[in-house]
């Protein structure tokens, strides 16, 4: 489903974003990304969003060469990825709903089809019941939901998200990932890029670990120095 | 695609309401434009219309030497009347030109006029009164006339028309730089308040972005937002200025004909649809181009 081969971004001579990164996530995966602050983990999501173009090597999603793909065909790609944030990025302005609604909306969904996704996205991510509440009104843990709906609503084939648990407590954090774990095993795969051990710990799924742009392991679960490191925080 | 073009038309009107003083200043700077377009229109339309009403109205009289018969008045006159340049011309003899001013200046009192007896002072003075096609071919038909055999003296009005013709020019050319100038400043207007609104919108556009919305989506509604604001602001001065001029000649016109004389201002009807369609069409078209090179620069997508 992705596929990094020796993908390298240098934004200035002295420090490479990303170096000669390689792996493969396929189809149906649940795969963390971890690493500490400046290891290149925004980089790499940008890659992944074709925000950013690499300087060497090939990205491959869904068997779409990234280099290839023409600007005005980008937005098409960008349909294939859902991506959620850690400040989550709902409109203040708009409802529930609306916020949800507004994923449709701007791709040019009919009005009819519209209310039907949404309606079943919201009563996916339990929160049917506030689709007129504000983002204001909400919790961080449902404001996360709501960007979950939003990414999930136009049916992306990976769900993308950058630090989704940063701004939560503990139970939030269990729900949203919780919530994660059902939409893989729905088939969407999922890439959750986050520098929180402990939450990486408990899932116990695959992790790819970053430092200084460079991929250092390749694990299920915490690779032994992740391990160590967590135990001496405890 | 009608939720799309919804979501467009909606979100262009949202962001119009959503910076309000920008948006204020970026239609009244529109309306100022066009208000002086329209404004030097009309008075650059009135003064062409003015030099048009005076070149049908105002000939060149030529009188001939003395003691000239008709016949030879005539062939005298045969060098110039046929001339390309003459649109029509008319003869006045010496007893039609002495019956014509002895209404003019003894009006009722016309028996004062008997005291000349028979006497024409006038005998000298037939005439031909020759109406130009155009009143810039007056020099070189002034020079053709006064150079012919037998022609005395040629009376014409220079002054009058060189003045209104000069008015007509510097009318034009102040226009010009003004609306020049004004242009510029709703396009830095325009500009600033496309601008703003980006930033406003900045996570909606990153979201949408993101989301996989086409291009054309993000942009539109800022493209709308710039045409309406260059409609609403011209759709008002229009409004203004039809208002203003209607006013200007039933009432003030009408009031001082008497002063202004053979002046008739253009009808309202005439010149309106012409002020709007090139108002309107110059506001939409700039206000678009404006607003889509700002968002294009603005918006990376």
């Amino acid at each position: 489903m992705i596929s990094f081969n020796n993908v390298t971004k240098i934004y200035d001579k002295r420090n490479k974003a990303v170096h000669d990164v390689s792996f493969d996530i396929k189809d149906g995966e649940f795969v963390f990304i971890v690493g500490q602050t400046g290891s290149g983990k925004t980089t790499l999501f940008k890659l992944l969003t074709k925000e950013i173009e690499p300087d060497s090597g090939n990205i491959n999603v869904a068997n779409l060469n990234l280099s290839d793909i023409k600007g005005r065909y980008i937005p098409k790609f960008r349909r294939m990825l859902g991506v959620i944030f850690q400040d989550f990025k709902l409109l203040d302005d708009r409802n529930v709903y609306d916020n949800v609604a507004f994923a449709q909306m701007v791709i040019g969904t009919p009005r009819k089809t519209i209310e039907k996704h949404v309606d079943n996205i919201l009563d996916t991510v339990n929160l049917f019941q506030k689709g007129l509440k504000f983002p204001r009104e909400l919790s961080g843990g449902e404001k996360q939901k709501v960007a979950i709906a939003r990414a999930l609503v136009n049916k992306p084939k990976i769900l993308l998200a950058d630090e989704p648990t940063g701004n939560l407590d503990e139970k939030s954090t269990n729900e949203i990932m919780d919530l994660l774990s059902i939409i893989n095993e729905n088939g969407t795969t999922v890439v959750v890029i986050t520098h929180d051990l402990h939450l990486v710990s408990r899932m116990n799924k695959r992790v790819i670990r970053l430092k200084k742009g460079k991929v250092v392991s390749d694990t299920i679960g915490l690779d032994y120095e992740l391990k160590e490191l967590l135990r001496g925080e405890r | 695609m009608l939720s799309a073009i919804i979501f467009i038309i909606t979100s262009g009107f949202k962001n119009l309401g959503a910076k309000k003083v920008f948006t204020f200043a970026s239609i009244c700077t529109v309306m100022s434009c066009s208000f002086l377009f329209s404004l030097f229109f009309i008075i650059a339309s009135n003064v062409h219309s003015l030099v048009a009403q005076m070149e049908t109205t105002i000939g060149i009289q030529v009188f001939f030497d003395e003691g000239l018969s008709e016949e030879e008045i005539s062939m005298v006159a045969s060098n110039f009347i046929n001339s390309e340049y003459v649109d029509r011309y008319e003869y006045t003899d010496s007893a039609s030109a002495w019956e014509n001013a002895k209404k003019q200046y003894f009006g009722n009192h016309i028996e004062l006029a008997d005291a000349f007896m028979d006497d024409n002072p006038l005998a000298n003075s037939s005439s031909y009164e020759i109406f130009l096609k155009n009143i810039n071919y007056q020099p070189e038909f002034i020079d053709l006339v006064k150079s012919t055999k037998g022609v005395r003296q040629v009376n014409y009005s220079s002054n009058a028309i060189k003045i209104l013709r000069d008015l007509d020019n510097a009318v034009s050319y102040i226009s010009f730089a003004l609306i020049g100038i004004l242009v510029v400043v709703a396009i830095i207007l325009i500009s600033n308040t496309i601008t703003v609104s980006a930033n406003a919108r900045a996570k909606e556009c990153e979201v949408m972005r993101l989301i996989g919305a086409p291009n054309y989506m993000i942009r539109a509604p800022f493209v709308l937002e710039g045409v309406l604001i260059g409609i609403i602001g011209t759709l008002i001065s229009l409004g203004i200025v039809m208002y203003l001029y209607n006013y200007l000649t039933t009432n003030i016109i009408a009031d001082y004909n008497i002063v202004l004389g053979i002046f008739v201002p253009v009808d309202m009807m005439l010149i309106m649809p012409v002020i709007a369609k090139i108002t309107i069409l110059a506001s939409a078209v700039l206000s678009f181009v404006v607003s889509y090179l700002t968002i294009w620069r603005h918006l990376r997508v």
